[in-house]
């Protein structure tokens, strides 16, 4: 584990749409977010659990957040092949787009082996 | 066979990290639907743990992490404690009242401390998710 690095496993059931939802404000907040990306990330929670059941490769979702000074790197996973676009159509916006390109940065698909990881950084 | 956790988290033992821990428990209780009382004391009784571990474990040391391990029952909570620090030692000259093991097994139905051969320190907590006595 890298220093100042978050892990976190959530089993894909009834418990992930809350915890999820709070892990990330709580990330967020400790990253220094502002408010309005606090909500921001709470849309991004909804999306990645809506899909969860049928794209998270071993049923539990793993969460690797780096918080900064104004800044949160977070990488989601891992995903079945193709797994990561579907949580990003599952964001998807009215007119188009998604939320995750909306919210982050930089938004990146790294692929290891079979899994996939949704990678988003947000802020500086 | 050991059981996997519902929900695992491994954060840096610094204070920063316990607000974390906090909201990921509430979220943990608010979705098993325990009422505001318990989900007041299981948040109580996980501060004190992790707090212990920030102020204690890792002393003198290289910064280590907390880890938090959640198995949840229709019925149940268990949260598992651990950090791969000094273990438990006693601490005459600590600043605190002490009061924290004695808070956090007056918080819950089943408490235990071990020292595993691989160091550092496990405090498993169990709370009962619904009030079995409403007259208390």
């Amino acid at each position: 584990m890298s220093e100042g690095e978050y892990r976190a496993t959530i089993a894909c059931g009834p418990l992930l749409p809350r915890v999820l939802d709070r892990l990330l404000g709580a990330l967020a907040a400790r990253g220094d977010l502002s408010v309005d990306r606090l909500n921001d990330l709470s849309l991004v929670g909804d999306a990645v659990t809506s899909a969860a059941a049928e794209t998270v490769a071993d049923g539990h979702l793993q969460v690797i957040a780096t918080p900064g000074q104004g800044a949160l790197a977070l990488s989601l996973g891992p995903f079945v092949p193709g797994g990561a676009a579907r949580v990003r159509r599952a964001g998807g916006l009215p007119g188009g787009g998604d939320l995750f390109s909306t919210v982050a940065s930089e938004v990146t698909v790294e692929t290891d082996g079979d899994a996939e990881r949704l990678t988003l950084r947000i802020g500086r | 066979m050991t059981a996997t956790a519902d929900v695992t988290l491994v954060v840096p033992a610094v204070p920063d990290s316990i607000a974390v821990i906090r909201q990921t428990v509430s979220g943990i209780c608010e979705a098993l639907g325990a009422d505001a009382r318990t989900v007041g004391d299981i948040k109580l009784a996980a501060t004190e743990a992790c707090t212990n571990v920030v102020l204690h474990a890792y002393a003198g040391r290289e910064p280590g992490s907390i880890e938090l391990d959640a198995f949840a029952t229709e019925d149940e909570l268990r949260l598992l404690v651990r950090d791969r620090g000094a273990g438990m030692t006693p601490a005459p000259m600590a600043e605190g009242l002490g009061l924290g093991l004695p808070l956090i097994a007056a918080l819950t139905s089943t408490l235990t401390i071990i020292e595993p051969d691989e160091g550092g320190t496990e405090v498993s907590m169990t709370f009962a998710l619904r009030d079995t006595n409403p007259d208390s």
